[in-house]
Formats: structure tokens, sequence, C-alpha cells
């Protein structure tokens, strides 16, 4: 029971008997109450001298991997201040070592130190508080605040390792890269023969061609390898990124996007991310481990969107991707995006949509039904509808089986293509 | 952060108290006539009521409450508290599917709305079959110069507003105690359907014909 309430039922009871009874001794036994709860009311701190600080390692990290928060109490105040410290926790957070509480006596300049080891999905958390509750040494009174204690961290998405990914849109840029570019150069892959102009190194020259036409020599040729812009757009309205058990679709698409992201970077190209369906979420294309930092801390904080606006594809941004560019959607799909990934491709992009098959998904995780294989020929004859409808459109699809490798999808994606003649990813 | 003065919880201690302490002992006998002797005068007067109702009355009304919350409680109508559920799962198309085809158990007003759905689906495949529009596919359903299997043109007809998919007497439709399992026709209908679509995008998959082969 509350010592405050108790202490009041007392003195008010002593009161009532004393005035009932008109008896005098009653309230001589109010005494003692009145100098313990008049004590406790001297020694009750008028404020929380009390400043908080927070300690954060690391700043950023993959899933799976740990942070570890730390947390300095000063007391600043004259006197030793018994305090009750809670941390406040940011939703979704799992506590793996170390506690979050503490009750601890502090000396007037001494600090204390609280630390513990927290794992958590992706997504961005941020600490604003710590609660701080300072007590009176008789416990009676407490004054509680919540004290500023600023930090956070990042959960960034872990990417699957991907092979390169063979990618020939229209326009490619003028550093060395992966992509042929149909130009003569400095380049692995024979590209031609022509005529020895002076100034070309004896090692090109082409000895055979030569032999059989001796009157003038031939040098050979090699095609550039150049690199690329690469739009990656992951699709995160909610009608696409549907739920089920907890586990989001869209976890794929970011774990996706982060792969490709990482690969195509590897491979030198410039890459740029649009995340589709809250607003224009938008990473400016770039190169390199910085830029892979940043699109993956645009996907940590990647959720579902509820837009009506950018609840179809018919708002798409396109311009801002660099023209004649290559274009990576991934989504799981929906019936009405094919004139959208149409008109891209009639624009000029070279679009490949990466897609987390949804029916497989959901198959997974839905209950014995004896409809349910119906069902789920419904389901897959428009899945397949969509996918023949854009393979047909010259748009290269993926269909990835979200419980098989992404690597596999995609490479089988790109064998299927290059088997059925010219790749089809590839822009008009 | 709101700070509350303690000067003021020390002065209605120190000073309150005992000022209300005092008073009450320096009018004692005005509170004893406005309070005491009132509040024991109304004990006794509710005593001697009490005391002068015939006890059949009160061990008859007793009983009758007894009575009455016991019926209540076997009764068992009264509702449980509301318990915490989690949010269902909204699902993707195959919950969709599943939820059309169960609703085929509860008569032919559910199964016209299933066939409706598949309709569309079958015209979007046909037109994707054929490099027409939807438009062009309804057009020639309606025409009916399109051969093809019965229970598909029914479904098709259905999905365009020009038909249904009633049979059967009315009288077995009104019977109170039908079965609410699905209708096997149904089922198998569907099935066939799917059958004759997965075989027209089948034959129709880039890559399927001889040419595109390397």
């Amino acid at each position: 029971m509350n010592r405050v309430l108790l202490a009041g039922l007392l003195i008010f009871a002593l009161l009532a008997a004393g005035l009932a009874a008109l008896d005098g001794r009653f309230l001589l036994l109010l005494i003692p109450l009145l100098i313990y709860v008049g004590a406790a009311l001297l020694r009750m701190p008028e404020e929380i001298a009390v400043r908080a600080y927070r300690d954060v390692r690391p700043l950023a990290a993959q899933e799976g991997e740990c942070i570890t928060v730390g947390l300095h109490l000063v007391n600043t105040g004259p006197e030793t201040a018994l305090l009750e410290v809670r941390d406040a926790l940011p939703e979704r957070l799992r506590v793996l070592a170390g506690e979050t509480e503490q009750l601890v006596a502090l000396p007037a300049g001494a600090a204390t130190h609280l630390e513990y080891v927290v794992e958590a999905p992706r997504g961005s958390y941020e600490f604003q508080s710590v609660l701080v509750a300072v007590s009176e040494t008789l416990g009676l009174f407490r004054r509680a605040a919540r004290l500023p204690a600023y930090g956070g961290f990042s959960i960034m998405p872990r990417a699957p390792r991907l092979r390169s990914l063979e990618i020939r849109p229209r326009r490619t840029l003028g550093f060395a890269g992966p992509i042929p570019s149909r130009q003569s150069g400095v380049g692995v892959d024979f590209f031609g023969v022509r005529e020895y102009q002076p100034g070309d190194p004896l090692r090109r020259v082409n000895w055979r061609a030569m032999a059989r036409r001796p009157d003038r020599p031939y040098t050979t040729e090699f095609e550039q390898e150049r690199t690329a812009d690469v739009g990656l757009i992951l699709d995160v309205r909610r009608q696409s990124v549907f739920e089920m058990e907890g586990i989001s679709l869209l976890e794929y698409g970011v774990q996706a996007t982060a792969a490709l992201a990482e690969s195509l970077l590897r491979d030198g190209h410039r890459v740029g991310l649009l995340l589709y369906g809250r607003g224009i979420e938008w990473v400016f294309p770039g190169y390199g481990r910085v830029q892979r930092e940043h699109i993956l801390r645009a996907l940590a904080n990647a959720g579902p969107g509820d837009s009506q606006v950018f609840a179809s594809l018919d708002f798409f941004p396109a311009r801002l991707f660099p023209p004649r560019s290559q274009l990576i959607f991934i989504s799981p799909l929906q019936s009405d995006d094919l004139g959208m990934l149409f008109r891209l491709r009639a624009h000029g992009y070279a679009v490949l949509v990466v897609s987390p098959d949804p029916v497989a998904f959901e198959v997974a995780h839905l209950p014995a039904d004896p409809l349910l294989p119906v069902a789920i020929r419904l389901a897959q004859l428009e899945r397949r509808l969509l996918l023949q409808q854009l393979r047909q459109g010259g748009i290269a699809v993926a269909d990835w089986q979200v419980q098989r490798s992404l690597d596999e999808s995609l490479h089988a994606t790109v064998a299927r293509a290059v088997r059925g003649g010219p790749w089809v990813g590839r822009a008009p | 952060m709101k700070k509350s003065p303690p000067v003021f919880w020390w002065l209605a201690a120190a000073l309150g108290l005992p000022l209300a302490a005092l008073l009450a002992w320096w009018w004692r006998a005005w509170i004893r006539e406005l309070v005491v002797v009132p509040l024991a005068y109304f004990l006794w007067l509710v005593g001697r009521v009490f005391e002068s109702l015939p006890q059949p009355v009160i061990w008859g009304a007793l009983v009758l409450g007894t009575l009455l919350v016991a019926l209540r409680l076997l009764a068992g109508s009264v509702a449980p508290p509301p318990t915490a559920r989690a949010t269902p799962d909204a699902g993707g198309r195959v919950s969709e599917w599943l939820r059309w085809l169960r609703l085929t158990r509860r008569g032919v007003y559910s199964r016209d709305g299933l066939a409706r759905h598949i309709g569309d689906t079958a015209v979007a495949v046909l037109a994707y079959r054929q490099r027409c529009t939807p438009g062009e596919v309804r057009l020639q359903v309606r025409e009916g110069t399109l051969e093809l299997p019965p229970p598909l043109d029914a479904y098709l007809r259905a999905a365009l507003g020009r038909g249904t998919l009633r049979r059967g007497a009315a009288l077995p439709r009104l019977w109170p105690w039908r079965g609410h399992r699905p209708q096997p026709e149904v089922i198998g209908e569907v099935e066939a359907m799917l059958d004759y679509l997965e075989a027209a995008l089948e034959a129709d998959a880039p890559g399927s014909s001889p040419q595109e082969e390397p």
C-alpha cells in the first residue's frame, strides 16, 4: 500500500476518532505521524538534479548484430540522491544482456553507469529520454521525471552476396566497367580487326591476318567495357507488401534491393534508389562504399506506404533517372503496373523486374483447407499471366520464390533471356 | 518539468491539521449536535424499520434475489469480456480467392460473384492469347463467336452480366436445412476452367513456340 495514503488514512482516522469520542488523547497520537510526514516533506528534493548521457555503439549495424547502449547519470545536486532509473526503450528492441533498470544511492557529484546489449530487426531506432525517480530517505514521497538522453542507431538489412549481373542499357558512362559498350578501346573481349596505324602497340598486331594478307599489317581491337547508371526502385505500396503472421513481404524486397545495390556498386556502376509508395524517397545516384551506406540507411527506414497518390505507378517519377539507363523494379507486382513498365521501356529504359513471389509467400503461411489448392491455382494463373505479359513486352522478370536463392533466380532469368535470343531486359 | 511546491505541503501539515484539530475541539458541542446526534438518530431509525418488517418478507426478498442471480448465471448469456486479439492478416490474392470459393457455400448469388471474378481473369487470359483487348474478347463472348468449353462460356457470360449460374428448382434452395458444404460441381467447373486457361497460357508462353528455340 502507498505509504502516503497509509499515513493520511491513519491521520484522518485518529482525528475522526478524537472528534467522535471527544477525547484529546487521540490527537496526541497524531503527533508522531505528523512529525514523520513533516520530516519527509522537508527532506524531499525540490528538483531532480541529475544529468543523463547516452552512449550507443555502433551507430549502424546489420541485422543480427548487437548494439551496446550505455547510460551515464551524474548527480549534480548538493546531496545524496536515491535514484530509481528505468530506461525508456524504443519498441521492438530485445535486450540480450545487462539491465535497463537500476536503484542506486548516488552521492553529490558522483556518477553511475548502466549498460545493456540489444538486438533489433531492420529499422532506425531513437532513444529520447530516461525515466528517473528520486525519493527522500524516509521513502514517503517520490518525484519522477523523464530526463532527456538522446541517442539512436540504425539496423541495416543484411544483403546476400550476388554474382555480377549482366545488364545491357543503351547508355553507358565514361568509366571502365563490366558492360560491353560496342566501341573499340581498352578491354579484354575481341571486337574486330582494322589496319595497323602508326603508334599501335606491336603486341596488338594480328599476325594471323597479316599472314593471310602480307601486303599490310593489321591490329586487333578490343571492346571497351564501361559502367552504367542503374536505378533501383523498391515498391513499398501497402497493397503490394502485405503481411502474413507478422512477416512482411517487404522484407524480401528490401533484402533483394540491398543485394542488388551491393553487387552493382561492386561492379562500378552508378546506383540510385527510389522507394515508391510512401512519397518520393530518393537516394541520389552515386558510386562506391559511401553510396552503399546511403542506400542501406535508406533501406533501413523503408516501410509500407499508404499514399493514395502513389497507390498506382501512374505517377512514377521517371525523370529522376537518366534517359536510357537501366531500371530494376523490385516488386511483387500488381496487375495495373504493366502500363507504366511498358511506357518506361518504350522511353528507352532497360527494365528488369525482380519480383518476390507473393503466392508462394502467402501459401507458406496459410492453414490447410480443402479449397486451398484451387485458390492457389487461381492466384498462380493471374501471376503467370502478368509475368508472361511483361516478358512478351520485352521486360526481363526474375520470378523469385522467396524460399530459394535470389542469385539463382536472377541468373536463371538472364540465362533464359540469353537462350531465347537477344537479352530481353535490354532497351529497344 | 512541473515543480510541486513542498512549502505548501509543509504549511498544510504543520498548520492546517493542528488548526483543524483545535477548531474541532473548540466546537465539539456544536459538531456533536450537528453531526453525531442526527447520525445516531438515523441509524436507530433504520434499525427500527428493519425490526418492524415481517420476517417472511425479508427472507422472501432474499430468496428471490438469489434465484434471479442463479438463473442469470445459468442462462450463460453474459458475454465474456473482449480479449485483445492480434490484427488479422489482410492476405493476398490466394486469401481473396479462398474467400470467394468459401462463399459459394452460401448460395447462387455468391457463385455468381465468383463467376464474375473468374470471368474477368479468363477475359484477360483470352485477350493475351488472341493479342487483342479485353473489350474485344467481351464483344466476341456477347456475340457468341468465341468457341469455348461450356463451363467457361457460362462463367464468361456471368462475368459480363449476361447470364447466371442458377440452375435447378427453386424449392431446394428455399429448403432451410440444405447443405452448407461447397457444391462439388462448382469446384469441378472451376478446375476444368483452370485446366483450359493454364493450357492456353502454357501454349503461349514466350520461348514455347518452335521458332524461338535456339
